[in-house]
């Protein structure tokens, strides 16, 4: 061995290793008897020591590749003869029929067509999987004490050639040799056994969880090779049950949906999504859970999902109607887990709204059509009250919904979405909607709110501010409110300033700082003229202190106003020459300081106090302007000579429709019959007769008498003609100007880009249509603001 | 000494020599070299070891040659004599530390691995402040200065790691005395009464850190497995104390509790632990409480070595291998004075005699083997945890574990498992090489080859010359080619490089050799088990030795096929070079007979 060097002789060669080669055989028999004696429980009668050092001595003699190989045929063998003499035997007589059953059976009928007898066998399968996980225990056991033994063949060895270390081997081995043993298939058996316990439990047995789990904690921990993270679990186990799940769940989903009621199946869907989480969580694998659970999903609620929200009997109709919150949570909850956008239960959802609100609609048209006559209210009193009733009912279903929402739905922010979009769909199909929400606030101001407090109040006007959210129109909403407040203002019929201005502020915050500014105006011209009016008293007292007849004028700024106010042609009045004299004086004052301004007299909107000299006693009156200019005319009749109709629109020049509303107010209205009309009938005819009545009587002092035109009123069809036609004109100037004002900031730009713009700055105000806006466009043309460009004809130019 | 004050001062108004630290520089000024004089004066009562101070005479030539290395930037040799177990931190007869050395010829690596391995380099001390003005560049500075050492390896630190571990290990439990506090607390003025305790622990660690404990363990406890402290034994005291004699960093939240334990320390005649509690007291900087700490942990190595000297290989006992044999179980008898809670036997070289050591099962399991033998549910697990009782002397009997190695060897084995330190012998290194394999401690394995290939004591005459090699050949303690193939066993690559460049050394003498011609084969037969590359390892190491040996470092100028250097128009070949090129022609001709292709 050493050739050369004869002083290397001296050297001692090292102890341990000079006895040449080991003899593989008598190691190997000595580490296969100790094996053996290991998986008979002898451990505690082996040296540690002496196992080891042996395996050593081969690993380091270059053995250790014959030692693996060894290793692995010695425990394969064994674990072999193990199925044969342990676990087939007892397979043989207790799981065949249930193989076949719920193999066969696809794991479905098995649990009905189980006769008692079988439920021996069900034992007998419990019994197997304990007798399984015993094996699978001493296996363990022996290969966490092999691979003491052969520690060092795992650090030298296996690490080095990559190889699995011994304790992996070794249960590779158990998965290969016992649960997929080429004669007697451990592993169908277990699983078998298992999906049966599964169906059991699913029928309402209770069943050995603890032996179960400990089963499928094997087969987890039997990785398959070379697939990162799979196991016989996964591989093996899971696709049948999962498979076996789909058949139940289908035949589930049949049954329920034939024999519960939708309430009945949400409750039983709910339970099933939650057995099977608990079983997946407690004995089955963590990593199933959401497999499972996505079973029951598609097969409970994917499919017939649809069918329980719209059924006719006890779907979300009847749900929502009945208050059924329990149901609505459970509905959404479901609807929530397969599909994340909620389309069904949201679609439901706002076919039922609309078709609620459309009812509403439907109510309140009704109402306007067929006022209720018993009650003696006029046509105008029952739109206000259809109004009413149409707007307390919007909110009403609105504040249900919201309930709904909040209280079954989380808030959900897609479900509110939709809410939002039916409710804005049914509100803006009632054409009438701006004008009786207009008309809601109108009444509130004037009657409704008076002696709330200012929370109160603020409660009623936030809810006028929801319902204003979903009109599209804004620009409807602004022209009648505008009417409503100047009304309000000039009549000085508003409860409270406060209230007005809050009303505004809130106006202000939901659309913004344009669509107030002349309601605004139309408060600070009240303010000026009562400043206004100081000065002129002031003024007066110094110039004419004789004078009587005291007077008070708003002066209001046109444009601010609604348009109807200031059309001069309309509101024609020759005044009695004594007030005729003072009106002169106050437009000389008025001049004199506002140079360059012109006046324009509305006596439609004014009143006056008059004193009156009745036969029994004096009366004070307070009477509209017209009214007033009336009775002035009879202040120089003798007693008993009356005027005809005509002769009082000759004197007057008071429009006929003024004048006719005027009369009937001092001449037919019973309580106020200041007038004396012949013939006596409701109707005033140009051929009429008036006369002062000296008789009159009253129990009060002051009395007012109201024009009809006053009493509060939703809008006759004229006047509503009048008003779309005003808000149209409007819309044309507003589309000019976004289109002026885009063109000029972009110079050049598209058709379609353009109409998509305009819509886009309209629509805080009103819902433009691409025909308006077609229109505007070519009317913006014609009068050379932009052209049309020269290549391309869908282009325009702005024109500077 | 004025000059360089005035440099400094110029220094901190804005020229800054280490731009990359620029930083560090400005938090911490530089101080003047008169305070950093007094401040030497200071520390010179604390001052680390001077070579002097050293132990034996090996210690302080392992020292020098550490010294040598960090100025050579030999890392290996670095590596070596830290392995060795030489103290880092002492300073040479001219006040340099080996990092010191390192930092001033610029060698990163070195410095690097020593501040890893426990050197320190502390701004408030004039030996680190001369590391960091010396060093030679500034990534060495940058390096010295971001170093937090308290994330450096101490050398000590597994030893004391493990006794400490101890106190709280569960399996296997080794634990054989448990001492119990009186359920009655000692009243104590403002303290919440102290939870009675009990403390399960080792009469040998307790006998080898004390003498008080060691007499009464011999004593009066001697067959107690319970004892009962006194009830005016403060229980959190005696807590400290016995952290303490396991080596625990020890902490004191109150003055109260430390008074009272230095109370139970001289009561317990513990002077080092008076003066450790004293030290924890004191406002010190945190390299003076980790040198406390350090000294601490010394001292207790300290025990440790008396104590596996006298209580564990002179209590060895001696009995003939017939009788021995005969026995019918494994057990053998201790007196019941030992400690000891297991026996482990070696035969002798005779083959006559069986040698048995009283040892520890609380040491033997730094060994993962032991630790293995110990929790497994082979026999030795089994009856280790069972009382062997006594004989009809009243002697302890012990059950036996046997070691398949020889006398010298064990011993090796028992100090390193003791104590971490140990000198091995280079002329049986291969067997502890072997033996620590067989063991699975890595740090001994290496160890061992350190010692294997360490062999410049000129002294030492087991190490042998092989005269046919060359007069002037490295000395070695076993046959060249035993140590390659251990080196390939074992998996140390050290000897797989030492021998590579022993043959290199001596080519022309071996490449004649048959035994070399098989070892070649044995190399290439070792890699195609591995992959399918056609390198053999031993031959492109031996290419590299030699390589280093001629010089020949410019890889440019070698052909890339045959690594030969090359003639060409513009150079002239040298006389080294030449010399090498037929060195490798001797490969090149090897490897042509034996038919391989590298």
């Amino acid at each position: 061995m050493m050739s050369s060097g004869k002083s290397r002789v001296k050297m001692r060669p090292p102890r341990n290793r000079d006895s040449g080669d080991v003899n593989f055989d008598d190691s190997w028999g000595v580490l296969s008897t100790a094996m053996q004696e290991m998986y008979r429980k002898n451990a505690s009668r082996l040296s540690y020591e002496e196992l080891y050092r042996t395996a050593y001595t081969l690993v380091l003699k270059k053995h250790a590749e014959r030692l693996y190989n060894s290793f692995k045929t010695f425990v394969a063998q064994h674990l072999r003869e193990i199925v044969g003499s342990e676990l087939a035997p007892l397979a043989s007589n207790t799981t065949n029929s249930l193989l076949t059953s719920t193999i066969g059976g696809g794991g479905l009928t098995s649990t009905i067509a189980v006769p008692l007898a079988a439920a021996d066998k069900r034992e007998g399968g419990i019994r197997f999987l304990k007798a399984a996980k015993a094996q699978w225990d001493d296996h363990c056991l022996c290969m966490r004490m092999i691979s003491d033994i052969l520690m060092y063949m795992d650090r030298v060895y296996c690490k080095e050639l990559q190889l699995p270390l011994i304790y992996d081997a070794g249960l590779a081995l158990f998965r290969d040799h016992v649960v997929r043993n080429n004669e007697f298939q451990v592993g169908e058996h277990i699983y078998a056994i298992i999906l049966d316990q599964i169906q059991l439990e699913r029928d309402g047995d209770i069943v050995d969880t603890s032996t179960i789990k400990a089963t499928v904690l094997m087969l987890e921990s039997l990785t398959e090779d070379k697939i990162d993270g799979e196991t016989v679990y996964s591989r093996s186990f899971e696709p049948k049950y999962l498979r076996s799940s789909v058949d139940f769940y289908t035949a589930e989903a049949e049954k329920l949906a034939r024999e519960c009621d939708s309430s009945q199946y949400l409750i039983k869907t709910e339970k099933r999504l939650q057995e099977e989480y608990f079983r997946a969580m407690s004995y089955l694998s963590v990593t199933s859970e959401p497999k499972i659970t996505k079973i029951v999903e598609e097969n409970l609620i994917t499919k017939n999902i649809v069918s329980v929200i719209k059924s006719d009997t006890y779907g979300l109709t009847f749900m929502i109607s009945n208050d059924r919150f329990d149901d609505l949570k459970r509905v959404y909850r479901l609807c929530k887990r397969v599909d994340p956008e909620k389309t069904d239960l949201r679609s439901a959802m706002m076919a039922r709204i609309i078709q609620q609100g459309g009812e509403i609609n439907q109510d309140a048209l009704e109402c306007l059509k067929h006022p209720d006559k018993s009650k003696g209210v006029t046509a105008q009193n029952a739109a206000t009250a259809a109004a009413f009733k149409w707007v307390e009912e919007v909110l009403g279903l609105k504040e249900k919904y919201d309930r709904i929402l909040n209280e079954t739905m989380d808030g959900d922010n897609q479900v509110q979405t939709s809410l939002t979009n039916a409710f804005s769909s049914f509100i803006n199909k009632m054409n009438r909607c701006s004008e009786f929400l207009s008309l809601f606030i109108d009444d509130n101001l004037k009657k409704g709110l008076k002696g709330k407090t200012e929370d109160e109040a603020e409660a009623v006007l936030d809810r006028a501010i929801t319902l204003f959210r979903y009109i599209t129109d804004k620009d409807m909403f602004e022209t009648y409110y505008k009417t409503h407040l100047a009304k309000r203002l000039l009549g000085g019929r508003s409860i409270s300033d406060d209230v007005e201005r809050m009303m505004i502020t809130k106006l202000k915050m939901e659309v913004g700082f344009s669509f107030t500014t002349k309601l605004e105006g139309m408060f600070k011209d009240m303010k000026v003229s009562n400043d206004m009016m100081q000065d002129y008293k002031a003024h007066v007292q110094n110039t004419d202190p004789e004078r009587t007849i005291e007077m008070s004028v708003s002066v209001l700024t046109s444009t601010n106003w609604p348009v109807s106010l200031s059309t001069i042609e309309s509101h024609t009045c020759v005044y009695p020459p004594e007030i005729e004299r003072i009106k002169r004086s106050f437009e000389k004052f008025y001049v004199d300081r506002h140079s360059g301004r012109v006046l324009t007299w509305n006596p439609n909107m004014g009143n006056a106090d008059i004193r009156v000299t009745f036969r029994k006693r004096k009366h004070e009156l307070n009477v509209s302007t017209y009214a007033m200019v009336i009775l002035m005319l009879f202040n120089d009749l003798a007693d008993g000579e009356s005027l005809r109709y005509e002769e009082i629109k000759a004197a007057t020049s008071i429009p006929d429709n003024e004048l006719i509303r005027n009369l009937q107010s001092l001449a037919v209205v019973p309580k106020t019959r200041i007038l004396i009309k012949q013939p006596m009938s409701k109707d005033i005819s140009p051929t009429d007769r008036f006369s002062f009545n000296l008789g009159f009587e009253s129990q009060y002092i002051r009395i007012k008498i109201p024009t009809v035109a006053y009493i509060n009123k939703t809008e006759t069809d004229s006047e509503r003609k009048g008003t779309m036609d005003k808000v149209d004109e409007l819309r044309r100037y507003q589309t000019d100007a976004a289109i002026v004002r885009i063109m000029k900031a972009r110079k050049t730009l598209e058709h379609n880009i353009l109409v998509a713009e305009v819509t886009g700055q309209l629509s805080s105000h009103f819902h433009p249509d691409a025909a308006l806006i077609k229109k505007r466009i070519d009317a913006m043309l014609e009068r050379e603001y932009i052209e049309r460009s020269a290549e391309n004809r869908q282009v325009y130019h702005y024109l500077a | 000494m004025d000059e360089e004050f005035i440099e400094r001062v110029d220094m901190e108004d804005g020229f800054v020599p280490f731009p990359q630290v620029e930083i560090i520089v400005e938090d911490l000024p530089l101080e003047s070299k008169h305070k950093l004089i007094s401040r030497l004066w200071r520390e010179e009562g604390t001052r680390a070891n001077t070579v002097d101070d050293l132990p034996s005479q090996q210690d302080k030539a392992r020292f020098h040659e550490l010294c040598e290395a960090c100025r050579a930037g030999d890392l290996e040799q670095v590596d070596n004599m830290v392995s060795f177990g030489v103290d880092v931190n002492a300073i040479d007869e001219f006040d340099y530390t080996p990092l010191i050395l390192a930092s001033l010829c610029g060698h990163e690596e070195v410095v690097k691995y020593l501040l890893e391995h426990g050197a320190i380099c502390d701004r408030d001390t004039f030996q680190g402040e001369r590391c960091l003005y010396g060093a030679l560049t500034d990534n060495i500075r940058s390096l010295l200065l971001k170093f937090d050492i308290s994330k450096a390896v101490d050398a000590i630190q597994p030893f004391a790691a493990h006794i400490a571990s101890l106190l709280s290990k569960i399996e296997p439990s080794t634990s054989d005395v448990i001492f119990s506090s009186s359920t009655k607390s000692p009243s104590s003025v403002g303290s919440v009464p102290a939870e009675p305790r009990q403390f399960h622990l080792h009469r040998f660690i307790l006998t080898a850190r004390s003498t008080y404990f060691r007499d009464n363990l011999a004593g009066r406890w001697r067959s107690k497995k319970l004892v009962k402290l006194s009830s005016s034994m403060d229980p959190r005291a005696f807590d400290i104390v016995v952290k303490y004699l396991y080596s625990v960093d020890i902490t004191i939240g109150s003055m109260e509790l430390n008074d009272r334990t230095a109370q139970v320390a001289r009561k317990l005649d513990l002077p080092d632990l008076i003066a450790t509690l004293e030290n924890l007291n004191a406002e010190e900087s945190f390299r003076r409480k980790r040198e406390h700490r350090q000294d601490d942990m010394r001292r207790a190595q300290a025990d440790f070595e008396r104590f596996v000297q006298n209580d564990v290989i002179r209590a060895r006992t001696e009995v003939r291998k017939e009788e021995f044999l005969a026995g019918k179980d494994r057990f053998c008898t201790v007196p019941v004075e030992s400690t000891a809670d297991i026996l482990l036997s070696v035969e002798d070289d005779e083959g006559e005699m069986v040698v048995l050591y009283p040892t520890h099962r609380a040491m033997l399991i730094r060994s993962e083997y032991y630790m293995t033998m110990f929790t497994s549910s082979f026999a030795e697990g089994a009856y280790s945890v069972c009382d062997g009782g006594e004989d009809q002397d009243g002697n302890r009997r012990l059950p036996v574990v046997a070691l398949s190695a020889s006398r010298q060897v064990a011993e090796i084995v028992l100090r390193y498992l003791y104590t971490d330190r140990v000198d091995i012998p280079g002329a049986i290194a291969l067997d502890v090489l072997y033996c620590a394999d067989l063991l699975l401690v890595d740090k001994l394995k290496s160890l061992a080859s350190v010692a294997l290939t360490h062999s410049s004591d000129e002294d030492d005459e087991t190490a042998i010359s092989d005269p046919t090699v060359g007069k002037h050949a490295t000395p070695l303690y076993a046959n060249i080619y035993d140590m390659l193939r251990a080196g390939w066993a074992t998996r140390m690559d050290r000897l797989e490089r030492f021998a590579a460049k022993y043959f290199a050394d001596n080519l022309a003498h071996f490449v004649v050799q048959d035994d070399f011609a098989d070892i070649v084969l044995e190399s290439a037969q070792r890699i195609r088990s591995r992959d399918e590359t056609d390198t053999i390892e031993l031959i492109d190491d031996i290419r590299f030795y030699l390589a280093q040996k001629f010089g020949i470092i410019f890889e440019d100028d070698m052909d890339p096929v045959t690594g030969k250097v090359q003639e060409g128009p513009w150079r002239k070949i040298t006389n080294y070079e030449r010399q090498y090129n037929a060195e490798l022609d001797l490969i090149d001709g090897l490897l042509e007979r034996l038919d391989l292709d590298a």
